[in-house]
């Protein structure tokens, strides 16, 4: 029977030991998986293209995003990321009003197009009172005013090899040891074409205030805020987003976010 | 536990406790061989994705595991039980060396992962020879069950200090579609402020303020506080870094539902579901009893659950688990897509966030109770029960162990 004790709190103490070491040292033992090109996170990325795969498997191309009526915008847009940018272009676009304001679609297209701001305020319009939800995690309800973005690609006429859209901004962000990083953003075709994404020029009513993206803010309403690129000037048809920024396709995916964004 | 002692005869099945020596014996010695090298020629073990220098307590770690490996594989020939438990230990101080050193190849998990094997092979082994001599022990867990159980413990570890990470971007919780910035629909707002003897933690509850300093709000030293909602010792990782949060979040989230589907499906054939975990009347009607004899501490060891542990596993089966997951589901913009229903069901974005924190909550809870009553009940049995699935019942009735 004595032997049976020790062998009990043998395998008791020494399980409690095992499990503890772990716990103790637990404060920063998982820190490596900050690491952006760490093997192990290299790994559980992967469950993000899952996600990616299973969301459009099951809401298809064109499920809606929710939209809400009026009376639920109860604040202004919460403004965040860049909210005054200061590139001497922009300066100057701005000091005008944006009227020598170009937007611009390039890339892998049979016809590449360039309107100005009044041009796209005279395309057909339409206004959708939806959910701001950012990485965050808060939401921001308001209502967006604007020109549908598959009706401009669709005059433009993508060529076969079009997989994504790049959108090229005219804010940087950081300012670090490497310097401001031009802001960019990435979508599917799925995303550019839904009926719901638009070129947005109007916010609540009013025109897009700079704090929110003026001239041009692109609105995705199924993909997080940082899928949401303000101070668009160009939109980039490509094969491929490896060659943009670091190759992650956006500026917060090359800082170690989710290229989706849907979640 | 004379049961244990005894043990069966020798040859009963030299086959599996052969199986268990040989697995435990080749992990440990595999392991001393790495450990070796890894002191003396770590240029060697480049080429497998081992860079870094060891440091002492890695060593320490790993080296502890290849020791309880030798020991427990040579005392699983005469004792499956007892040696395949020492392995299992040993295995245990391995991964902790693993992580410690932040080595995952193949050439780490190798050793680990024979002795593993041969722990279980003991262990099981063993079991089942005890329980063919009919006393009591019984076979109660299914490999399902057990194997889920375990991938659960992990999953939900990581998924609630990552969890912890991302609700520090934003600590608050708000009621409704929206968070109010214009105005108020907070319930709880997590902060730091400059008070009359320098900064300080506060936590508002509805409405309510209570200084949380030292682990809410603010933390960390004197000289280098920390001013996060939650202390870096409770989230992955230990400093702010929302996107690897979402990364391991999202990983675990995966794993954990994968897992859920797994053991539904086997619960639903196999019956597990409808009989252990769905409760019934006459659970309910046993329910005042069986209060009781917890309050007392009287633990009936059964083949089937009692009516409290029932109730306990139907709220984290049927309620926590679903509405976990739906309220995280609910949070992703392009999900409110596919299923706007669940935006009514929940009464919104930011309620849905809401509920899963406090989902969350009920989880630790759970979690707090659940290792108390294994430490209650009889941590042996009960621990065993979950690596080879077999159940001490008669404790209580024979007069050994610690319960008297």
């Amino acid at each position: 029977m004595g032997k049976l004790i020790v062998s009990r709190r043998s395998f008791l103490t020494g399980s409690a030991m095992g499990v503890s070491s772990l716990v103790l040292a637990g404060c920063d033992q998982f820190d490596f998986l900050g690491q952006r090109d760490h093997q192990v996170r290299d790994f559980i990325e992967r469950a993000n293209s899952l996600t990616y795969q299973a969301q459009r498997l099951l809401g298809g191309q064109q499920a809606m995003s929710a939209t809400y009526s009026e009376s639920e915008i109860k604040q202004p847009q919460r403004p965040n990321g860049s909210t005054d940018p200061n590139s001497d272009e922009y300066l100057a676009l701005k000091a005008n009003n944006f009227a020598d304001y170009k937007f611009r679609v390039t890339g892998l297209v049979e016809n590449e197009l360039t309107f100005s701001l009044d041009e796209l305020r005279n395309m057909p319009s339409q206004s959708q009172v939806t959910r701001h939800d950012c990485v965050e995690g808060w939401s921001c309800i308001a209502k967006w005013t604007g020109t549908r973005l598959g009706a401009i690609l669709d005059q433009a006429k993508p060529k076969a090899a079009a997989r994504f859209v790049v959108y090229h901004c005219f804010d940087s962000m950081g300012g670090g040891l490497s310097g401001p990083e031009a802001y960019y953003e990435t979508s599917d075709l799925i995303d550019a074409y839904h009926p719901q994404t638009i070129l947005a020029y109007g916010l609540n009513n009013e025109t897009l205030p700079v704090s929110n993206g003026a001239p041009i803010r692109v609105r995705i309403e199924r993909a997080l805020g940082y899928k949401q690129p303000k101070y668009v000037h160009t939109v980039e048809l490509v094969d491929s987003f490896a060659k943009f920024g670091d190759g992650q396709g956006g500026y917060w995916e090359d800082h170690g976010y989710d290229w989706y964004g849907g979640i | 536990m004379a049961v244990m002692e005894q043990g069966a005869p020798m040859g009963f099945h030299p086959g599996a406790r052969n199986t268990a020596a040989s697995l435990s014996l080749i992990g440990a010695l595999a392991g001393a061989a790495i450990v070796a090298l890894l002191f003396a020629a770590p240029a060697m073990l480049v080429q497998w994705g081992v860079e870094q220098q060891i440091d002492a307590v890695s060593v320490s770690l790993l080296g502890a595991g290849v020791a309880f490996m030798l020991l427990g594989g040579v005392i699983v020939l005469p004792r499956p039980g007892l040696g395949g438990a020492i392995v299992l230990i040993g295995v245990l101080f391995w991964i902790a060396g693993c992580i410690n050193y932040r080595s995952f190849g193949w050439l780490l998990g190798a050793p680990a992962a024979l002795a593993l094997l041969g722990a279980l092979t003991g262990m099981i082994s063993n079991d089942r020879q005890v329980a063919e001599s009919n006393t009591g022990l019984i076979y109660r867990q299914s490999g399902i069950t057990r194997l889920t159980h375990w991938v659960w413990a992990i999953a939900m570890f990581f998924l609630l200090l990552s969890g912890l990470q991302i609700f520090n971007a934003r600590p608050n919780l708000y009621i409704g579609q929206q968070s109010g910035f214009g105005f108020e629909n907070s319930i709880l707002d997590i902060y730091a402020t400059n008070g009359p003897s320098g900064p300080a933690g506060q936590t508002k509850l509805f409405g309510q303020i209570f200084d949380t300093t030292g682990v809410l709000g603010m933390s960390g030293s004197a000289e280098q506080p920390a001013f996060t909602a939650f202390p870096g010792w409770a989230t992955i990782p230990s400093y702010r870094d929302l996107a690897t949060g979402r990364v391991v979040h999202f990983f675990f989230a995966w794993i954990l539902v994968g897992t859920l589907v797994i053991w539904l499906i086997n619960a639903l054939f196999t019956g597990h579901l409808w009989r252990d975990i769905i409760v019934k009347p006459r659970d309910l009607r046993g329910l005042p009893k069986d209060i009781i004899d917890h309050v007392r501490l009287r633990f009936t060891h059964g083949k089937s659950y009692s009516p409290l542990q029932k109730i306990a596993y139907f709220g984290v089966f049927v309620i926590a688990f679903p509405l976990i997951i739906a309220t995280g589901l609910t949070m992703s913009p392009n999900f409110d897509a596919t299923a706007p229903w669940l935006l009514e069901l929940f009464g919104g974005r930011q309620t849905a966030r809401t509920i899963h924190f406090i989902t969350m909550l009920a989880f630790v809870l759970f979690f707090v109770v659940h290792i108390i009553m294994v430490v209650l009940a009889n941590p042996i049995n009960e621990l065993r029960s979950m690596i080879t699935g077999y159940y001490k019942t008669n404790i209580g009735h024979d007069s050994t162990g610690e319960e008297h």
